[in-house]
This record gives structure tokens, sequence and C-alpha cells, in this order.
């Protein structure tokens, strides 16, 4: 399973989301719930690596959206977690 | 179970809370928390707490550890001497082996060895031979499903000459005085004490100063947010 900065990555792809919307995103995608401390932290680090960014609002619930280097950051993720599972799915066959 | 999520929540370091402090309570009340979020948030907390504070942390843990590692220089040394006692019938020496240790006995050896010299000055005879015989340990080096054919006897004290005459002495009383035993099959007293263990005081001080170091900057923030 993706770790948690991924999965708030591919979450964010969809679109811009708040802390809440994007466990119930990332629990309907990928069937995991992220516990606040969790998500929070991935998002505070994330936003370090100047991965996603605070979008304007004046609700208390802030949403984030993905920058380039975040959509990068994701695209090499996802490429290597495909070709994990292309190699394992293979090495299954031939056992 | 909200309420005492949003308390878990003020555990994070009070910078990060300023900046997502807001958020995160939005959430927990948005959501319904169940035990493994209070964990998670706890968690969470700590490990921001690490990042933020890990250095005041860290010098806490130094300070404990050195305060530790002092102490147990100031504990003294203890040797232990062993003889092992060959026997003919390990129950009946070991049923023996108190009538052996003689307060007569003893006090012969306390006053030949030069031992417990301050205790002598100032407490009761009977509670020096008491020292005594609670440094004395019997026991055997017990095989399963067969009669053990030793008995071990051991004596600790801080001085590492004595721990080795005074075992010789009463090595000596046992062979003299019990029917059981035969013969000496050993005498020893290893160069290194057996305590204090100073690696083992040194991480308990350096683990007691992490956590005393974590719990003040816990009440330092929550402080500054009262």
């Amino acid at each position: 399973m993706p770790d948690p900065t991924t999965l708030i990555l591919a979450s964010l792809a969809e679109g811009d989301k708040h802390g809440y919307a994007m466990m119930e995103d990332i629990e309907r995608f990928a069937g995991v719930r992220l516990g606040p401390g969790t998500l929070y932290g991935a998002i505070s680090r994330m936003e370090e690596h100047g991965w996603i960014r605070p979008v304007r609002t004046k609700d208390r619930r802030q949403p984030y959206a993905l920058t380039a280097t975040g959509r990068a950051h994701l695209s090499e993720q996802l490429n290597a977690l495909q070709r994990f599972v292309k190699a394992g799915i293979g090495r299954l066959k031939q056992a | 179970m909200k309420l005492l999520a949003l308390l878990i929540a003020k555990l994070y370091p009070l910078g990060w809370r300023r900046r997502y402090g807001h958020e995160l309570e939005a959430l927990i009340e948005d959501s319904k928390p169940s035990l493994s979020w209070l964990l998670d948030i706890l968690k969470g907390a700590l490990t921001m707490q690490i990042k933020s504070n890990g250095l005041r942390i860290a010098l806490f843990g130094i300070a404990g550890a050195l305060i530790a590692a002092a102490s147990s220089f100031a504990i003294a040394d203890s040797y232990v001497g062993t003889a092992v006692l060959g026997v003919r019938d390990a129950n009946a020496a070991y049923a023996s082996a108190q009538q052996i240790l003689s307060r007569r006995s003893l006090w012969r050896i306390i006053e030949k060895n030069q031992l417990y010299e301050s205790d002598r000055n100032s407490i009761p005879l009977e509670d020096v031979i008491d020292i005594m015989r609670h440094s004395i340990k019997i026991g055997g080096p017990h095989k399963r499903g067969a009669q053990p054919q030793a008995i071990v006897v051991s004596f600790q004290t801080h001085d590492r000459t004595k721990a080795k005459t005074v075992t010789e002495d009463l090595a000596q009383i046992f062979l003299k005085d019990s029917g059981n035993i035969n013969r000496v099959i050993g005498i020893s007293s290893p160069a290194v004490p057996i305590s204090p263990n100073r690696a083992s005081i040194v991480v308990v001080g350096l683990i007691a100063g992490l956590l005393a170091g974590a719990g003040y900057t816990l009440i330092m923030n929550m402080r500054r947010a009262a």
C-alpha cells in the first residue's frame, strides 16, 4: 500500500480538498482510513517540500492544491509503483 | 471522545498549532473520533514535538545520562567469590548449610578478614553477623532429572581480595563440618565487579532524561497556550 504522502497527492490530483475531504476520498479510492495525526503530519511535510499549497479560504477547513513539483513527485511514485506491480505479477505468472 | 481528541491536539508544538491547529480541530469536529484516532493524534503530536524540540529533549537526555554516569561511580563496586563444592547428598548439604554457618564460625571469619570494620563499631554483633549471612548465597547447579553433584557457595563484598579469601574460608568450614561435602572443586573471584552495572544505569538515566525533556516541553507548550 502506498505511503500517506502518495495517497494524499493522488487525492489532490483530482482537485483541491481540505483534510476531511481528503480522508473520505482516500478511504473511497484506496480503502485506507488515515488518522488525523498521520494526515496532518504528511500535510506539513508535503507543504515544506512544496508539493502542495494552501488555497485561500475564509473557512477553518483549509483546502490544499497540488503544485507542479507535487504532480511530478506523484508521477514518479506511481511509475515506480507500476514497475513494482508489473514485476511482481510477472514473477507470479512465472512461478 | 471529541473533547479528548481536541485536548490531545493541544499537545502539538505551539508553532505547529499556530499554522495547522485550527485545521486539525475542524477535522476532529467534523469526524467521529475512535480510540485509534486518539492514538494517531497522540503519535502525531509526539513526532512533531521531537521534530520541533529534538535538540532540547536530546540535551535533557544527555544531562540524564551524565548525571547517571556520575552517580554510578558513587556506588562502590561489588565482587563475588564463588566456591563449587562436591557433595555426596546435595539435599542434605543444603539442609545443613545454615547450621554450618553458625554465629561463631561467621564471627571468626569476620575477625580474621577484618570485615565490616565500620559496622562493627556502630551496630550490635548480631546485626553484623546478619549482614554477613545476607552476603552469603548457597545454591546448586541443578541438573534436570539428576541429583546435583555439587553446591555453590558465594560471598559478595566490595573488596575483591576479601571476596576470594572469605569464600575460601567458607569452603573450608563446609568441608570440615559437613559430612556430605567431600571436596572443593574450584574457587573463583572474577576481576570484573558484578555491580553496579554502569551501562544499564547510564541507559536508564538517558531514558529518564529524554522523558523529562519531553514532559518539560509539553508543560511549557501548555503554559504558553494557556
